[in-house]
């Protein structure tokens, strides 16, 4: 029966094509009912739904934080500001 | 020494002194974007080249730290564009078969499991970070580099398509693809464990 109803309401590729759609772009009412009903029945594309949101979260963390927790060595920074003098001389 | 070339000599002075007072935070900065040391290096040069260049329009009354940021910014959003256009092939299974059967449903082996943490504390394990980073670049390049400009310039999905010139079924079939990538190795590398 959950074979059948899944068939009518969504396949599970489609359904997470569309919980990605839903986080970067808007769903249409149906769309949303779709999914909602698939997800409802389908526990791997739940969870899948759940992966997703918090990878969102965290990607959107990860790219906006202002610290810089791996500092580059001294040496390198060093060698760095050389290179690019040198570099501004030829210019 | 002609007024023109006094002023060219007093640029050089300035980006020198700009390149000892900021090039730590800047490579610190280009190098947390694109977690590249050689590719991180390579735009904080082209930044001050850059800069050099286009030396005149630089406010005096802006900070040069803000005026520098925002070149480097632009050089490391240019770079993922570059590569979207241009991708390195790589490894990555890009086909939906990879997770989905002849049915459509997910494959037992790469179905996804419980996952025993729901919060974003865990960017504070830097073990954590390091199994993303390794993920990350395990997509394809285009892939990645939609990633990277999505959540670095934190665009809309449509404002990213136009950058991209793609359809936004197009982004959202990237996005789908690389997630289910990078969540299928976190599982494996992490969550399982």
């Amino acid at each position: 029966m959950k074979r059948v109803l899944k068939k009518i309401f969504l396949p599970c590729t489609v359904a997470t094509e569309m919980i990605e759609k839903d986080i970067y772009f808007k769903l249409s009412a149906l769309e949303k009912l779709r999914l909602f009903l698939h997800t409802g029945l389908c526990g791997l594309c739940h969870r899948y739904q759940k992966h997703s949101r918090l990878l969102h979260r965290i990607l959107m963390e990860l790219h906006h934080e202002h610290e810089h927790p791996q500092a580059p060595k001294e040496e390198e920074q060093t060698a760095l500001k050389e290179k690019i003098t040198n570099r501004l001389e030829k210019n | 020494m002609s007024a023109a070339k006094g002023a060219v000599t007093g640029h050089h002075a300035i980006i020198r002194e700009w390149v000892q007072l900021y090039t730590n935070g800047m490579y610190a900065w280009a190098y947390h974007k694109t977690t590249d040391k050689a590719l991180a290096e390579d735009l904080v040069q082209d930044t001050f080249l850059a800069a050099l260049q286009s030396f005149d329009k630089f406010k005096q009354e802006s900070q040069p730290k803000t005026w520098l940021f925002s070149i480097l910014n632009n050089k490391i959003s240019d770079h993922f564009r570059q590569q979207f256009r241009h991708p390195v092939v790589n490894e990555a299974e890009g086909g939906l078969s990879f997770f989905f059967d002849e049915e459509d449903e997910w494959r037992k082996e790469r179905s996804p499991q419980a996952w025993n943490t729901t919060d974003t504390h865990i960017l504070d394990n830097p073990d954590f970070r390091k199994i993303l980073q390794h993920c990350m670049h395990l997509l394809p390049g285009n892939w990645l580099a939609a990633v990277k400009l999505k959540y670095l310039e934190e665009k809309e999905g449509k404002d990213i398509c136009q950058d991209l010139q793609i359809t936004p079924s197009n982004f959202w079939q990237i996005m789908h693809r690389a997630k289910l990538h990078l969540r299928n190795c976190l599982e494996i590398n992490w969550f399982k464990k």
